[in-house]
């Protein structure tokens, strides 16, 4: 089989060509369906990754009240340094709060300022935690004197988890609904090719040929299909995919989201895979239901 | 090498194209088999390369039994063989080498040998020139001859040909009758179904007459109408 691979491959090219405006069709319509999946996917991906960035940076946020003074926030600060599964305490002043947010906000800081007139955040302490011990850290923080609130970023994370589980499934479905059309798309094709070739395979049966001499141009034909969309399919998200994180990341500037390329090369291999697999499935479809 | 046992054919419409053929080739013989049209010549080569199955009686070809035959039976039977076919069944948009250089892929040959032994073949039938030519592109002719080049590339232990000379001028005849010629040198086996008397006087060999689907005349030696397996041979 392999001493006719470069024979395989030339048949393969030259049927492909004689029908190019199926084949281009085709191609197109893989890349567009195998790019919808990789948007699915690459959402998933994307909440999955702040999910465990945000489990890294575990942290509970102690807020003190107005009056509490330089001396009580430190010994504040020991206690809970004191506290079983903390890693860490930082002291956040009102203004550093207020530094913090003009950051995050940019040109919107001055409005905000504009509007209220005064530093509207409180001071507090960011205290590191190990995950499993977040919820105690937090039900003690918020029984000791000064303290006006506590905020837990686990309720947070267990939301983005969701989300993400959600999307996942999302991306599993998409991807099998993609590769079903895939199929059926590259079966179309390769169905078109057996049929135009029936009776050269029937010469190739005289001469005495298996049953995969007559076939295996279409199965590398429909296999390779499915790779030059998958492949199309990569580099039109890697193309594409900067653009939008970056629109992305400008609207929701709080959210710690990864560069697009970075997300474009994370759903490459599942693009390409996809595309070679579903490509050999519709081959072999086509060539089952020739046979029938 | 061949050895046929009462063999018939009746097809689905009803129509008997050979009735009780007792037959037996020995191998490297040539066999002529002569008959008119529709007298169940091709039905014969047909019948020898697997491409039907007798309807009634036994065929053992190359020690393969046709009568119930498995796929890798017919498939290994034709790997053995070289048919030169009445219609040529060459692959139109593919050069006369392609065309022939197709024998020995199927074979699994690599390239660089195939290639040398498809030209030598072209070059036997005198098509050296017309190597690089899309078939649609060559005379009948010249077709016929690259189907024969074909058959005879991969030195086949049997070779079959319907009609091998049909379209072929006197010169061209004394290719095909040279191509013949060495095939026996080799030790191939030929089943030539033909009526072309210039082919029969260039080069000598056993005569059958097909008529109306029996056989009924036999010109030369070594036919018998005996059970196969009371004379030697294959």
């Amino acid at each position: 089989m392999f001493t006719n691979l470069g024979y395989f491959l030339a048949e393969a090219w030259r049927d492909a060509r004689s029908r190019p405006v199926a084949v281009i069709f085709s191609l197109v319509s893989i890349t567009l369906l195998l790019l919808f999946a990789a948007f699915v996917f690459a959402g998933g991906e994307e909440v999955q990754w702040l999910v465990a960035q945000l489990g890294e940076e575990a942290a509970v946020t102690v807020f003190l009240k107005e009056d509490v003074t330089a001396a009580q926030a430190e010994v504040l600060g020991e206690k809970l340094q004191g506290l079983d599964g903390v890693t860490a305490v930082r002291f956040i002043s009102q203004e550093e709060a207020l530094e913090e947010m003009n950051i995050v906000l940019g040109s919107y800081s001055a409005e905000l300022a504009a509007l209220t007139g005064f530093n509207p955040f409180l001071s507090y302490f960011e205290v590191r935690v190990r995950p499993e011990q977040g919820l105690d850290v937090a039900r003690q923080a918020e029984k000791f004197s000064g303290v006006d609130g506590v905020r837990d970023s686990r309720q947070t994370m267990e939301r983005l988890t969701r989300l993400s589980t959600v999307l996942r499934l999302g991306a599993l479905f998409t991807l099998i609904f993609v590769g079903i059309v895939m199929m059926i798309t590259i079966s179309h094709i390769v169905h078109l090719g057996l049929m135009a070739r029936e009776e050269e395979m029937e010469i190739y049966r005289l001469l005495g040929a298996g049953p995969w001499f007559a076939v295996m141009p279409f199965l590398l034909q429909g296999s390779l299909l499915g790779l030059a969309g998958g492949l199309m399919s990569f580099l039109s998200a890697l193309l594409s995919f900067p653009f939008l994180f970056s629109r992305l990341q400008a609207a929701l500037p709080f959210l710690p989201l990864r560069p697009g390329v970075a997300v474009a090369l994370t759903v490459s291999p599942l693009l390409v895979v996809t595309g070679l697999l579903f490509g050999l499935c519709g081959s072999l479809l086509a060539q089952s239901h020739s046979r029938g | 090498m061949i050895c046929a046992r009462g063999v018939a054919k009746v097809y689905e419409n009803g129509n008997q194209a050979l009735q009780d053929i007792n037959l037996k080739i020995t191998a490297g013989e040539l066999v002529y088999v002569l008959g008119a049209s529709g007298a169940g010549k091709t039905t014969l080569l047909k019948l020898l390369l697997g491409m039907e199955k007798p309807t009634a009686g036994g065929l053992e070809v190359a020690g393969i039994s046709l009568v119930k035959p498995q796929a890798k039976d017919i498939r290994h039977l034709r790997r053995l063989t070289g048919a030169v076919f009445q219609d040529f069944k060459l692959i139109p948009g593919r050069t006369a080498l392609e065309n022939v250089a197709l024998s020995l892929r199927v074979l699994g040959v690599p390239w660089s040998e195939n290639r040398q032994k498809s030209m030598a073949a072209l070059a036997e039938v005198g098509l050296t020139d017309k190597a690089g030519n899309l078939v649609q592109t060559l005379s009948w002719g010249e077709r016929q001859r690259v189907a024969l080049a074909r058959a005879v590339v991969r030195e086949p232990r049997l070779l079959l040909a319907d009609e091998p000379t049909g379209n072929l001028d006197a010169a061209s005849v004394g290719f095909v009758a040279d191509v013949l010629a060495r095939a026996g040198d080799k030790g191939i086996t030929r089943v030539v179904a033909t009526h072309d008397s210039r082919l029969l006087e260039r080069l000598q060999g056993r005569v059958l007459v097909l008529k109306q689907g029996c056989l009924q005349e036999v010109a030369g030696n070594g036919w018998e109408q005996t059970a196969c397996g009371d004379k030697g041979g294959e």
